[in-house]
């Protein structure tokens, strides 16, 4: 029990030591290999704590209807989640994963109705079914690349009767993370697990925020009661508060300043204004990732999570630095690393450019990508196509300048927004660069600025 | 074995951690999840753990799961080694 | 409360008080004893009859080498009626940079104790000032020491002759030298006319609105431009200035007891001493309740001390005071009471003084956009004469603009339209790394929100290989328990942006520290720059 006082804040631990003694009665299931795996010891439910978690659950999911902080449908889809926590914490562990996602089929039938959930779930599996083939690894590959190309064709096409609902919530669910999964899948020897699969792919959260947050799949894996639950729940539901808050100052920031429509940047007052717009889509998306994390750490995903202190105090480039932790960290691992061990025989320097320009190009082509799915166009605008061109060029430029240096960077990459937002934001990027160029000191402090990984986390 | 968690030790304290007293780098301390090493700094290491080790890395081993702690390090290096041989 | 204009001048403050009120006390010595009103103008004039007759001339500068003492303030205000101006110094300074000081602005005379006599002993005779007055033992035994030509205290407050010099005073008289350690370490010799010292006092009666019942602190050397605002104001109203020596400004504990004993109403002095006041002054013992006011300046008074510091003493009126030597205090703030639980940013310095014109201006000599930052420019009354002897330094410190001049003070601003001037930084403190600019100031305060840590001090120093390095300087509230690297670096990474995180940690017992108490950073650079 004093074990998990200590995950407790201190200031909230009389009041938890005070329900935990109400609530002594509580039974604990026992688990059957509790000696084999320590993430069934990590899972060990106890009456006390449940309650307390439930308690700030429970005003979380009233802040949430009272400030009216999302559409009103994700009052329900909150509810669903929290119930569903109310439930998994006392499952014995080896439930705990097929229940979540069973609770995430649930909520995809409720959610989209009986038709596009169906679809859903079969073309995941008809994916899956692909990669469990007895061929070798670059045979399965080809097979999935061929299906993802016939589903972007019909996408492009809307070919046959599918709604274009679908082919949203399919893209959220699908387009980013099974490159990270195949990515991780060609370096398996093992067979795919169906759970593993059906627990990264349909996630519940992903049904309401299509805007999501490009989990890796081996550290979602690795986190799986990583620690106590108490810990990593208590964690989850600090994370949802501060969500929450970047929400509600979402809103205030929104009504004091009426609509902003930013849809043509044509001049420097609707510059101003996108500049604003994108201010409130930080802090929308924020919140909405804080959320999105701290949701799944309730069924015990110990995921990482951004530095938010000075989230608020800083920079700009700043805050795109720090929605991008996710997305930078699936760059490094699926473009950086693999070009850069792929060149370096042939000269750190030289790998080190290369590296740099495979990732502004995968960039820019996974931003057209997105907008694919999420609208069935391809963006290849000439404006975007010029801007990372030339982006690319300097960076390279300056790489190849820099070669005394030991460190090498790669460019900023845009956060993805939905529809408007990610047309917005990739118009707010080209102004903003060329706006923070035109205010640098020299070049060289741009470049700096702009190539924004060469250090941090 | 232990001369092998040493050796990483003493390079990660000499070029990331300059004046920081050795007893604090513990074997289970986490270097790049609380951000003492970042993605470059990692690729320096790996450089390193090659040279001083005699292992090939690949770029799908050059993640978290394998160079976060000098345990995790040190594991791998042992299982690069053994798989060689 | 005004004073007449032809009567603006510091030797008259004391000559008009000595006639209101002669009977009350006037400075109260370390060692207890003190002075009335009368004794210390009565006093004042036979020094100053002393120093014309020895052929001090008006200009001249007479040197002032005492620990604190009423004679000191006595030997201030004769030097100040002979229309000279003293310039004082730490006594406890090398022998070399004070003979430095003397040399370059050739004093005439000089008030010197005792115990420092070897700084003119070991001067060739022909370096040595004209009269020499010592003080703390007797003129047979300093000519023991080697000096021929001395006198002591005693001999000078026999002096018969009198002066009176009030009617050819004048506002543009130079009152006093201060020698500032500059950054290179040849000290410029600020200098301050009557006019810059009167117009301070005049304003810091405004703020204080002081009567003959306060008691004034007397924390900072004389050779620090802050006593000017302890001395000056307390003897424009008769008050009483209690002078604080050095050994007992250092001690906390006996600090808090002299203030408690004393019912001093206004205390004045750097924050680092105030911090030390709030955590080893026993002050849940020992009230504090007759203060009434509490000024600081000379540099940043992190929050978290300040909160402590208002917590432990809520009464006061809690002032920031800012403004360099060269033009004494030009801005204040006050500080909301309580300090808000959750602010770690330094207070703002708050708007100008009424008797400081403020101009904020680029890199370029262009005026900024209201709320844009930029360099902070004073002009004014309490604008210095110049450096002594100083051309060079001179044309680069002050700008002729619209008629006026205006004294650049190297420090960098935002103007809020309610907060007043909000301080950026020292352009000396600021850096680019990586593209961004960082605010060392802004790296300390991330620093110090850490709990183990007591001191900080940030700075930057230049790298081959990445442009400027980051170097924090730390001592911990408990040796034994200070932060390891890991945690610290740790701790920056969720405290501060990325490209703030300093490079290298480096423990100290305690930060080293200039004679006017603010952090000593060129010495912090050096020893960095030698290798530890």
């Amino acid at each position: 029990m004093s074990r998990t006082l200590a995950y407790f804040p201190a200031f909230l631990r009389p009041l938890f030591l005070v329900s935990a003694a109400a609530a002594q009665g509580g039974v604990a299931p026992a688990s059957a290999d509790a000696a084999l795996d320590p993430r069934v010891a990590r899972a060990k439910p106890q009456a006390g704590p449940y309650f307390f978690l439930l308690a700030q659950l429970g005003l979380l999911l009233l802040t949430i209807s009272v400030y009216r902080l999302e559409e009103p449908v994700f009052v329900w889809v909150a509810a669903l989640i929290f119930a569903g926590f109310a439930v998994h914490y006392w499952l014995p562990f080896r439930f705990k994963e097929p229940f979540w996602i069973a609770l995430s089929v649930v909520g995809a039938f409720a959610f989209f109705g009986l038709f596009i959930a169906s679809l859903l779930l079969a073309t995941g599996l008809v994916l899956f079914g692909i990669l469990w083939l007895p061929l070798q690894f670059r045979w399965r590959l080809a097979l999935l690349t061929g299906a993802f190309a016939v589903l972007m064709l019909l996408r492009a096409q809307h070919g046959l009767p599918i709604p274009s609902r679908f082919w949203a919530v399919f893209g959220a669910l699908f387009m980013f993370r099974i490159i990270v999964y195949l990515y991780d899948q060609s370096h398996e020897k093992k067979k795919p697990s169906l759970q593993e699969f059906l627990s990264y792919f349909y996630l519940l959260p992903n049904f309401y925020f299509l805007l999501f947050p490009v989990i890796d799949f081996r550290t979602m894996r690795r986190s799986y009661f990583e620690k106590d639950i108490h810990e990593v729940a208590q964690q989850g539901i600090a994370w949802m508060a501060r969500g929450a808050v970047h929400l509600v100052l979402y809103r205030f920031v929104y009504h004091l300043n009426g609509r902003i429509l930013g849809d043509n940047i044509t001049s420097f007052p609707s510059l101003l204004a996108t500049m604003f717009l994108t201010y409130l889509l930080y802090l929308r998306v924020s919140g909405q990732f804080h959320i999105i994390v701290g949701m799944l750490h309730l069924f015990g995903y110990n995921l990482p999570e951004t530095n938010r202190r000075y989230l608020l105090a800083s920079s700009f480039t700043d805050y795109w630095r720090r929605i991008n932790i996710y997305w930078k960290d699936f760059m490094v691992k699926v473009v950086y690393f693999p070009v850069y061990f792929r060149l370096r025989k042939g000269g750190e320097a030289r790998a080190q450019v290369l590296a740099t320009a495979a990732v502004f190009l995968v960039t820019w082509f996974l931003h057209g990508y997105q907008q694919f799915w999420l609208s069935g166009e391809f963006l290849f605008r000439w404006t975007d196509a010029v801007f990372w061109t030339a982006l690319g060029l300097l960076v390279i430029f300056n790489v190849l300048y820099e070669l005394k240096h030991r460190s090498v960077a790669a460019k900023a990459a845009p956060q993805p927004f939905l529809l408007r937002a990610v047309r917005v934001a990739g118009m707010l990027l080209l102004i903003t660069t060329l706006w923070s160029l035109w205010n640098a000191a020299s070049l060289s402090e741009w470049l700096d600025l702009v190539t924004w990984w060469k250090i941090g986390i | 074995m232990s001369d092998q968690t040493e050796k990483i030790r003493a390079f990660i304290l000499a070029e990331f951690l300059p004046g920081e007293s050795p007893a604090n780098l513990r074997d289970d301390t986490p270097l790049r999840t609380s951000g003492i090493l970042d993605s470059l700094a990692t690729l320096r290491v790996v450089s390193f753990v090659e040279e001083q080790f005699g292992i090939e890395v690949e770029a799908h081993e050059a993640g978290v799961e394998n160079f976060d702690r000098i345990a995790d390090i040190s594991a791998f290096i042992d299982r690069k080694r053994a798989a060689k041989s | 409360m005004t004073v007449p204009s032809n009567e603006l001048h510091l030797a008259a403050y004391l000559e008009a008080s000595a006639q209101r009120f002669p009977e009350r006390t006037a400075v109260v010595s370390p060692d207890g004893s003190s002075i009335t009103y009368r004794q210390l103008n009565e006093q004042a004039d036979r020094v100053a009859a002393f120093l014309v007759r020895r052929g001090v001339q008006p200009g001249d500068r007479v040197g002032l080498l005492l620990p604190k003492s009423k004679e000191g303030v006595t030997a201030i205000f004769g030097i100040l009626k002979a229309r000279a101006a003293y310039v004082p110094a730490d006594y406890t300074a090398p022998a070399t940079r004070l003979r430095a000081i003397y040399a370059d602005c050739q004093v005439r005379a000089i008030f010197i104790h005792a115990s420092v006599l070897a700084v003119l002993a070991e001067a060739p005779p022909e370096a040595r000032p004209d009269t020499i007055v010592v003080l703390g033992c007797s003129a047979a035994d300093a000519r023991a020491q080697g000096l021929d030509a001395v006198v002591d205290w005693e001999e000078v407050l026999s002096e018969q002759s009198r002066v009176d010099t009030s009617t050819s005073r004048s506002l543009d008289d130079l009152a006093f030298i201060l020698y500032t350690s500059g950054s290179t370490g040849i000290p410029k010799g600020v200098m301050l006319s009557q006019r810059n010292a009167t117009s301070l006092a005049e304003w810091a009666s405004s703020v204080y609105q002081p009567s003959q019942e306060d008691r004034f602190s007397n924390h900072p050397p004389f050779h620090f431009d802050m006593s000017v605002q302890d001395l000056y104001p307390a003897i424009k109203h008769a008050a009483a200035l209690y002078l604080v020596s050095e050994e007992l400004g250092k001690d906390p504990r006996q600090l808090a007891l002299f203030i408690s004993e004393n019912r001093l109403t206004i205390w004045y002095s750097t924050p680092s001493i105030l911090t030390m006041l709030a955590e080893y002054g026993n002050l849940r013992k020992v009230s504090l309740d007759s203060l009434r006011i509490v000024g600081f300046a000379g540099e940043v008074f992190p929050v978290k001390h300040l909160r402590k510091l208002v917590d432990l003493v809520p009464h006061p009126a809690y002032y920031n005071f800012y403004g360099p030597t060269e033009t004494n205090v030009c801005t204040f703030a006050s500080i909301p009471k309580p300090v808000p639980a959750n602010r770690t940013e330094p207070f703002p310095i708050g708007p100008a003084c009424y008797h400081c014109t403020p101009l904020v201006l680029d890199q370029n000599g262009a005026e900024v956009n209201p709320g844009e930052e930029g360099l902070l420019y004073i002009s004014g009354p309490s604008v210095f004469l110049g450096y002594w002897n100083r051309p060079k330094e001179n044309a680069a410190a002050f700008l002729e603009r619209n008629g006026r001049r205006w004294y650049n003070t190297g420090d960098v601003v935002r103007e809020d339209k309610e907060l007043g001037f909000i301080y950026l930084g020292r352009r000396d403190r600021m850096v680019k790394r990586r593209g961004f600019r960082i605010e060392l100031d802004d790296v300390q305060s991330g620093l110090y929100r850490h709990k183990g840590l007591r001191e900080v001090a940030v700075i930057a120093v230049p790298d081959a290989d990445s442009g400027v390095k980051i170097i924090a300087y730390l001592s911990a509230h408990d040796p034994a328990k200070k932060p390891s690297i890991i945690e610290l670096k740790t701790f920056c990474n969720q405290e501060l942006p990325y490209y703030m995180s300093p490079d290298v940690f480096i423990y100290l017992d305690a930060l080293p520290r200039t004679s006017t108490d603010k952090v000593n950073f060129p010495a912090l650079k050096a020893a960095f720059l030698e290798g530890k």
